[in-house]
């Protein structure tokens, strides 16, 4: 049997999709209740919105979410952004950043033992971590787990202050100089995530994608 | 010189290919795929050289940079062959020594156009094959996937140089840039594709080739000649069911050996 237009049978490799894995890990600690909380939870909901209308990065993008106010929960594990929904999140107590980060180091540890031992493709993952304040837990360790990750490209870590975060911390916790989000500019910075996961996401080719700057005059955050 | 006027000898091989543009960079309509290729007639054993590149997508010149290297590689395949002396065979031009001369000849012609500061923005992978008769030399930079049949089974040559992650590989330009070469003998079909298509055509899981993706294409080319499917390879690249899984620049060389003529 052959077909009337060239090419019309020839047959794909049945690769599952390759897999770009995001962890957030959100500072829900007391000082987060009210507004903050509320708008965060408004740009997850964003996020999912953004990705999920794309066609390739709702295939691709895996997202999973922890969260750390009085202790460190996995609200989500890895999901891919068509069955992803957001969390509900709810400020409590102080702020085990130390903590939340080693988990997020392990997530994307295991997330990669288990993309390779079924021959999935994948991308580097982000850590994006958020928090208004400083930890409260011995966090010296897991920010020099984080910088060793990073120097050896095991991951890309991105680190936002709200308000009267400690960036100090964040700067010996992240190579990427850490970004102070302007006011509640949530949605700017959700916004600004799922582009950039969007573009990574399709980068199939050969390396890095160039990221629009969020420390722009007209974007969400300050250096 | 006095041969009088013998009829053209038909190209021992039956090729077609085709780039199509990315979808991913909305404002940026330029391809930063590359291919150059040729055959040198004329002699006992007719030579198939085929360059295929793929310009970094972060790279300024990627575009550049990838046209330039298909262009300086095959030129300087092509000198080594018909250097050869009588022989002119790829065996003994472009073994792995060969082919680490070419690689050397486009370094230098990026580092002659970039200068040091701009050799970066120059980067790009390269995939080089060259087949006569009697051999095929093999060389890889970085991704994308040189596909030969070889005692009735589908094989790539290299499986792709990406590091861990997708979006990573290695580049020409960089200062060991990890060429990978290989010297087989002669293969009644061979391929060349662009890392966007790799999806497609490879099975990660088999680390191998989809036999049914290239057994599919080189049905039509066992059928029609290589111009006549040219515009049809195009539109099956550019095709909804390709472009629901990749968006990315697509290149795909087929070449598929003649039978001996009379």
């Amino acid at each position: 049997m052959t077909s009337q237009i060239p090419f019309a049978a020839v047959e794909f490799a049945a690769n599952p999709e390759p897999r770009c894995p995001c962890v957030l890990a959100l500072d829900t600690s007391a000082s987060m209740a009210g507004p903050r909380l509320q708008e965060l939870q408004a740009g997850l909901s964003q996020l999912k919105d953004e990705l999920a209308a794309d066609p390739l990065a709702r295939k691709r993008v895996e997202l999973a979410v922890l969260s750390f106010g009085g202790s460190v929960r996995l609200l989500t594990d890895f999901t891919t952004v068509d069955a992803f929904e957001p969390p509900l999140l709810r400020a409590d107590g102080l702020t085990p950043m130390g903590g939340a980060i080693a988990a997020a180091l392990d997530l994307v540890k295991a997330r990669k033992q288990i993309y390779r031992s079924n021959g999935v493709a994948y991308y580097r993952p982000w850590v994006f971590l958020l928090t208004d304040g400083e930890p409260n837990d011995q966090w010296q360790g897991s920010a020099h787990a984080v910088r060793d990750a990073e120097q050896n490209r095991q991951l890309a870590f991105f680190a936002v202050g709200i308000g009267d975060a400690n960036l100090d911390v964040l700067r010996q916790v992240s190579l990427r100089a850490p970004l102070l989000l302007k006011g509640l500019r949530f949605r700017e910075m959700f916004q600004w995530l799922s582009s950039s996961l969007k573009s990574v996401s399709h980068s199939g080719l050969t390396d890095e994608t160039r990221l629009e700057n969020p420390a722009a005059p007209d974007g969400w955050a300050k250096v | 010189m006095g041969q009088g006027l013998k009829p053209p000898r038909p190209s021992r091989w039956n090729r077609v290919h085709a780039v199509v543009a990315g979808t991913h960079r909305g404002d940026i309509a330029t391809v930063q795929d590359a291919v150059a290729l040729t055959e040198i007639g004329g002699s006992a054993s007719p030579t198939l050289l085929v360059a295929v590149a793929d310009g970094a997508g972060s790279a300024l010149h990627g575009q550049a940079g990838a046209r330039l290297a298909v262009a300086t590689a095959l030129a300087t395949m092509r000198g080594r062959v018909l250097r050869a002396g009588r022989s002119r065979s790829v065996r003994s031009a472009l073994d792995g020594a060969g082919m680490a001369r070419v690689l050397a000849a486009v370094q230098r012609a990026l580092y002659r156009i970039a200068g040091p500061d701009a050799l970066r923005e120059h980067a790009t992978t390269l995939l080089l094959v060259a087949a006569d008769d009697d051999a095929t030399a093999c060389a890889q930079v970085g991704d994308g996937a040189i596909v030969v049949r070889d005692e009735g089974a589908w094989r790539a040559v290299f499986w792709p140089d990406q590091g861990e992650y997708l979006n990573t590989t290695r580049f020409v330009t960089e200062a060991d840039p990890g060429l990978r070469t290989a010297l087989l003998g002669p293969v009644p079909a061979l391929a060349l594709l662009t890392d966007g298509l790799q999806t497609l055509a490879l099975d990660y899981a088999a680390r191998a080739p989809h036999p049914p993706f290239f057994a599919g294409l080189f049905a039509e080319l066992e059928r029609f000649d290589g111009p006549v499917l040219a515009p049809a390879l195009a539109d099956f690249l550019a095709s909804p069911g390709v472009r629901a899984r990749t968006d990315d620049d697509l290149t795909l060389v087929l070449a598929l050996r003649r039978p001996p003529a009379c």
